[in-house]
């Protein structure tokens, strides 16, 4: 009989390949996520070309620096949703299922089945995003006729900055559904301040540099400036790199802090 | 293998929910190499203690050591080599069964992942695996439950009720089952309401009411020596009236007498004989667990 023990807080490439198996096993997630990026994504450039090829001379051709916004700003959106969907499945899934449990008593470290659940659930909803932006960058290339296309810089940040955005829903959404346990709850939570409540408070320019510390602001403030405008919903919060870098960092930190302090402390 | 005789023990284990007191200064030692039942009415904090044991819930006060591991401080090294179903076992019902068996698997050590097949196989689930889980019955989910509990290739297996929901058939299968891993070296801790099948299956017990263990040894200890000899003679009447002193008590089929260290049945029946009466029967009358149980919990009641 064994005496294996683990131990450590690192969870491993299996620990991190089952989180993966449980969300891609999901036909609804996957579904919804492929509908919501790649999915969106072809029907936003198929009306673009259907619109310019219909009456060239009042409609732009689909690609372009501006559409390339355009097409980051649908991903961003829709792709967030998709990502917090993962990340409150991911964060309440085995506890929803009763399956913590049954993990917890493998003895495996409380914080090691928590912490997989990072990776894993980004390795399910980044190439969903990567599909859709390299749609994206394709059609803004080849479809740009006579507008500029974009530049292979301006085309790398822009895919940078997509996968930031959708890593950083997905990684509060894990934390929040970790710490409250309930998806229902987690889901109707975020999807309220990232839909409306956000986008309100950002809009009160009263608010003043207040407006700096809501989660999400200063992922606006990191779109490349050639196509910020475009790719992001509403204005742009005034604020530095440094401000809006250490939100974030700060936004996602307490959130997986929080929600690996409860999964490590909840009853199983 | 641990090298304390007993592969469980507890030093006044409590848990408190607020003012109640689910487990109330449990003292339990659980024998390696055994099959032991963990006996007692519905919420009598029997599923608690075992929260406590696995490190499942907080501890309100006592000790409690697992494989001679203290928990919860070494419970990675103490449940590394446990395989535990607390209640129903839980699955994802959208995965399949063995795609069930991979997500533990890949939270136990790189070997549970080569003990998936021969767990299945096991449990007669090989043929099922690949559908599943919202499609099995529950026998075939209790089955699943303890191929999965068999991953960690464990010393100690903690069965919470695992014979709810199997017919007759399967739990003789299931009885079967537990007494080839004990008799491979393991301990298996039983935990059901199923007084008959505790008896048929375990080696040892406690009994626990009100969050209290108010009993607990092997079974031939508890069931133990008949008290009392069923008495059936050629004229039962005058039967009772020579074994007046030990307080007869008549039945169906004759009488049923109480024996103690200086009363046995050879000497009732030396005292019948001589007094020349024909003995039809005379049998030792051994008293079933459930009766035992009976006892002891109508006991504490009335106590209460």
């Amino acid at each position: 009989m064994t005496a294996y023990a683990p131990s450590i807080s690192f969870p491993g490439p299996r620990l991190v390949r089952a989180e993966v198996l449980k969300l891609r096993k999901r036909r609804g997630l996957v579904v919804t996520t492929a509908v919501l990026t790649v999915g969106a994504t072809l029907i936003l450039y198929t009306i673009l070309a259907a619109v310019h090829a219909s009456d060239a001379s009042k409609h732009g051709p689909a690609g372009g620096v501006a559409n390339l916004g355009y097409g980051m700003l649908l991903i961003s959106l829709l792709g967030g949703v998709a990502a917090i969907l993962a990340g409150v499945l991911a964060g309440s899934g085995d506890l929803g299922a009763g399956v913590f449990r049954e993990l917890v008593v493998t003895g495996r470290s409380r914080r090691a089945l928590f912490n997989a659940r990072i990776p894993g659930g980004l390795a399910f909803v980044l190439p969903f995003v990567a599909g859709a932006y390299a749609i994206t960058a394709v059609v803004s290339v080849v479809a740009a006729g006579s507008l500029a296309a974009p530049s292979v810089g301006l085309l790398v940040s822009s895919g940078v900055w997509m996968l930031l955005t959708i890593a950083f829903w997905y990684a509060v959404a894990l934390g929040v559904a970790s710490l409250l346990g309930s998806s229902t709850t987690a889901l109707g939570i975020l999807l309220a301040f990232k839909l409306a409540l956000a986008p309100v408070l950002v809009g009160i320019t009263s608010l003043g540099v207040g407006r700096e510390a809501i989660p999400g602001v200063g992922l606006d403030r990191l779109a490349p400036h050639a196509v910020q405008h475009h790719a992001v919903q509403g204005v742009v919060t005034p604020m530095s790199v440094a401000a809006a870098v250490a939100t974030l960092v700060l936004t996602v930190v307490v959130a997986l802090a929080l929600g690996s302090w409860r999964t490590q402390s909840r009853d199983a | 293998m641990s090298a304390s005789p007993y592969v469980v023990e507890t030093k006044g284990l409590t848990k408190r929910f607020g003012p109640r007191v689910a487990v109330d200064g449990v003292d339990l030692r659980i024998p390696a190499g055994s099959a032991f039942g963990y006996l007692g009415p519905n919420g009598a904090g029997k599923t608690t203690l075992i929260r406590m044991l696995l490190g499942l819930t907080s501890v309100s006060g006592g000790e409690v050591s697992v494989l001679g591991h203290s928990m919860p401080r070494e419970s990675a090294l103490a449940l590394a080599r446990v395989g535990a179903i607390v209640e129903e076992p839980r699955f994802h019902r959208y995965l399949t069964g063995r795609e069930n068996m991979e997500i533990v698997a890949a939270a136990r050590e790189p070997d549970a992942h080569r003990r998936i097949e021969g767990a299945l196989a096991r449990v007669g689930l090989t043929k099922r695996a690949d559908e599943k889980v919202r499609a099995y019955s529950l026998g075939m989910r209790q089955r699943l439950g303890v191929a999965r509990a068999l991953l960690g290739d464990p010393e100690l297996l903690i069965l919470d009720e695992p014979m709810n929901g199997l017919d007759p058939a399967g739990i003789e299968e299931f009885r079967f089952m537990i007494r080839g891993l004990v008799d491979e070296g393991r301990t298996v801790v039983l935990s059901s309401h199923l007084l008959d099948e505790v008896e048929k299956t375990c080696d040892a017990i406690a009994i626990v009411d009100q969050g209290r263990v108010v009993v607990q040894g092997s079974i031939d200890e508890l069931t133990g020596e008949a008290s009392t000899v069923l008495v059936a003679t050629g004229d039962d009447a005058r039967a009772l009236g020579l074994l007046v002193a030990l307080g007869p008590e008549p039945v169906e089929a004759g009488l049923r007498v109480r024996v103690d260290g200086s009363t046995t049945a050879a000497s009732i029946n030396r005292r019948l004989v001589e007094a020349g009466l024909e003995v039809h029967r005379l049998e030792p009358e051994r008293v079933s667990l459930e009766r035992r149980f009976l006892d002891i919990t109508s006991r504490l009641e009335a106590a209460a």
